[in-house]
């Protein structure tokens, strides 16, 4: 399983090596334009290369499960952001390269004066800086999440489609039909992904709906949201893993929001999410009444012991929220009657706040599981842990004999706990492999 | 740890097509 999964994930690098390197190999291919100086040729393959990385953020973001299978959807997203970063540094040094070897390129800044071929270049390459800039400081400048994901596409689109325009205006290496029909493909390949992204998916999607039964108020300002599947029968995902929720508007306005599966696996009848109330949509949850129509994109996600049967014990590290997540592995395996030692360590803020606080208490009589809360406002005469989730308290609950792949480790919550938990884990010595984390700021 | 695949990922990649587009410069250069 392993094996086959890295085997893959060596696979779609070299296929997304191929793809970025395809423009240099065309040029190449038969005969070939005049040849120039080094450093304007050098200038030339970067911005090429960097306008092929460009329309492959498509695809990663088209959420092809084939491609993040190996991976986990998290690692792919990541991917996304800091690929886009040397992106962003190729196609910069495209220009600068000729503006520093050849200073009277300088002018082709004019957009006033500059040639249509300088103007498509120059523009799409603002477009890729805003495109990133809103995305790097979206919440500093207090940029709505709907809001941010309509530009990011239209400026996505814009650069790509202005980089496009500009190779073709230049078109110092369109000299031959063979050429100039690689590029056709190039370019029809990428349109076919837009249309894919943008219509057969939403399309796909709309012909699976789902239905609202019922929304339950938990412990925690949170909203457990139960669906059921219209005319199709459901979706089978792992436990752990996440969907793509489309409510108040069809799959085609692209104003979806990603939430963990919190229901068995055991049961695809039956669907649920437990959401927190946190932000414009998630507020809106508990205003949702049965008989609604929504739509689910998934599941994704490598967060999961299924990626991991073979371990002798799990330890469950929860913030809050993040319990979500873990609530779908316990019940799954509270649902198959796995007997193997499970640990929750789960991190709130006070007793009346810890979400499914119960139904957590009851699955210690159908789970060999211990559960370790960790409040930091403990009420008067709390015995258990206080404070937040340290070094210290990890040491404690964290299995201390161990083999590689023998104990796997599931963190979620909010982003300060996980990153000290996880600095946590390296130091008291956990192999990397052995702990997985599930990042709901993704986007 | 996973944003850390990802980290050396894209590293990995960068440098290689700089890499190939230096060797591409070359070829292709007078």
């Amino acid at each position: 399983m392993h094996r086959k999964k890295t085997l893959q994930g060596v696979f779609w690098i070299l296929v997304y090596l191929l793809l970025t390197l395809a423009p240099l190999a065309i040029i190449l291919a038969g005969p070939r334009p005049e040849g120039r100086e080094l450093w304007r040729e050098f200038s030339v393959a970067l911005g090429f290369v960097g306008l092929a990385m460009m329309a492959l953020q498509f695809v990663l973001t088209a959420r092809f499960k084939t491609i993040k299978s190996p991976y986990g959807a998290d690692v792919v997203y990541y991917f996304h952001r800091q690929i886009s970063l040397v992106t962003f540094a190729l196609i910069l040094a495209h220009p600068l390269l000729l503006f520093i070897f050849a200073p009277q390129t300088l002018r082709l800044l004019n957009i006033f004066t500059a040639p249509w071929r300088a103007r498509a270049g120059v523009t799409a390459l603002v477009a890729l800086a805003v495109l990133i800039a809103i995305s790097i400081w979206r919440k500093q400048i207090k940029l709505e999440y709907n809001r941010w994901r309509v530009w990011h596409g239209l400026l996505a689109i814009a650069a790509v489609t202005l980089a496009m325009m500009h190779i073709l205006l230049v078109g110092h290496y369109m000299n031959t039909p063979l050429k100039q029909a690689l590029w056709l493909g190039y370019g029809l390949f990428w349109v076919f992904l837009l249309l894919y992204v943008r219509l057969i998916k939403p399309f796909l999607l709309q012909r699976k709906p789902y239905e609202v039964v019922k929304t339950v108020q938990e412990r925690g300002d949170s909203w457990t949201l139960v669906l059921k599947p219209i005319g199709h029968p459901g979706m089978s995902f792992m436990p752990g893993q996440f969907a793509w929720l489309t409510a108040w508007a069809s799959p085609f306005s692209d104003q979806e929001h990603p939430f963990s599966f919190s229901s068995s696996a055991a049961c695809t009848e039956q669907l649920s999410f437990t959401i927190k109330e946190r932000g414009d949509f998630t507020r809106k949850i508990k205003e949702m009444s049965p008989g609604q129509r929504v739509y689910l994109d998934g599941p994704f996600g490598a967060f999961s012991v299924d990626r991991h049967p073979h371990a002798n014990q799990y330890v469950f590290i929860a913030g809050g929220i993040g319990i979500s997540p873990m609530m779908s592995m316990l019940r799954t395996l509270a649902d198959r009657q796995d007997q193997r030692p499970l640990t929750l360590i789960y991190g709130n803020r006070d007793w009346e706040s810890v979400t499914f606080r119960e139904e957590i208490e009851a699955f210690q009589s159908r789970l060999n599981l211990k559960v370790v809360h960790v409040l930091e406002n403990p009420p008067e005469g709390w015995k258990g842990e206080s404070g937040l989730i340290t070094y210290e308290l990890l040491e404690r609950y964290v299995p201390s004999e161990r083999n590689r792949n023998d104990c796997e480790i599931f963190i979620c919550g909010p982003k300060p706990m996980m990153d000290a938990v996880e600095t946590a884990l390296s130091r008291l010595g956990v192999y990397m492999g052995d702990y997985h984390s599930e990042r709901f700021d993704l986007v | 740890m996973r944003q850390r695949i990802s980290t050396w990922l894209t590293i990995l990649i960068g440098v290689i097509t700089v890499i190939f587009s230096f060797i591409f410069a070359v070829l292709q250069s007078r």
